[in-house]
């Protein structure tokens, strides 16, 4: 069936540490990729306005929003690896037009857990990442055919 | 240095920005994945936008040069040649296939 170029869930989202095996993070509600450009602006003279904007640098981040407070405490601060994350398609769910974002060279950022009386723990894992020769995108996409 | 057997299968791809077509940035990666995985000879591939143009590979850890732990920090690790449209071929160079 043809994509519905529509998404819809997360799945296969796991995060496998240098020379570790792919842990599974489970429970996850919401997930936030971003591709992290940064735009440097110029003025100068008797400019009111920029003269000349540019995106001279990008830092890409991914955060994802679990209930898999286990996994999600597995990873210290600091740890490094490949994260991993599928798009579903709304209607072909992990096939036909489903998104996989790959974020090599992940940092595990920050993983603040949080707990509220009558409602399911949760926790936040933000990721940062690093390109070993400065100029490959450490955030890549592939899509299910 | 120039590729010398443009027949051999290629094993990273650039492309323009513009190769990809019109359309939103789903109508693009699978386009880009329509042409690209048979000419990489794999399922699927991985596409990273570079800013100015993307790069293609079989694996999401593919770098296109050499990292910075490497005494040829800076430099390509592929042989790139044009095919005659500004996408570009590239063979990881003699050395990375032995590595």
């Amino acid at each position: 069936m043809a994509a519905s170029k529509r998404f819809m869930n997360w799945t296969g989202v796991s995060f496998t540490p240098l020379n570790g095996s792919a842990t599974p993070i489970t429970g996850v509600t919401s997930i936030q990729i971003d591709s992290g450009g940064s735009l440097l602006k110029f003025s100068g003279d008797g400019d009111r306005y920029n003269t000349t904007v540019v995106n001279d640098f990008n830092e890409p981040t991914v955060s994802v929003h679990t209930a898999d407070l286990v996994a999600v405490s597995a990873f210290p601060v600091g740890s490094v690896g490949t994260f991993t994350a599928t798009h579903n398609d709304a209607r072909n769910g992990s096939g036909t037009g489903a998104v996989t974002y790959t974020l090599s060279n992940a940092v595990v950022a920050s993983h603040p857990l949080h707990g509220t009386h009558r409602q399911f723990g949760q926790a936040v894992l933000t990721f940062t990442a690093y390109s070993p020769d400065g100029v490959t995108n450490p955030l890549s996409f592939s899509i299910a055919t | 240095m120039k590729i010398t057997n443009i027949d051999s299968t290629p094993e990273a791809v650039r492309t323009p920005l513009s190769h990809a077509g019109e359309g939103g940035s789903l109508a693009k990666l699978m386009k880009l994945n329509a042409e690209f995985s048979r000419v990489l000879g794999v399922s699927r591939v991985f596409v990273r936008n570079q800013g100015t143009e993307y790069f293609i590979s079989h694996g999401p850890e593919e770098t296109l040069n050499y990292s910075n732990d490497s005494p040829r920090y800076g430099e390509s690790r592929y042989d790139w040649e044009d095919r005659g449209d500004g996408v570009r071929y590239g063979q990881l160079k003699p050395e990375e296939n032995t590595a």
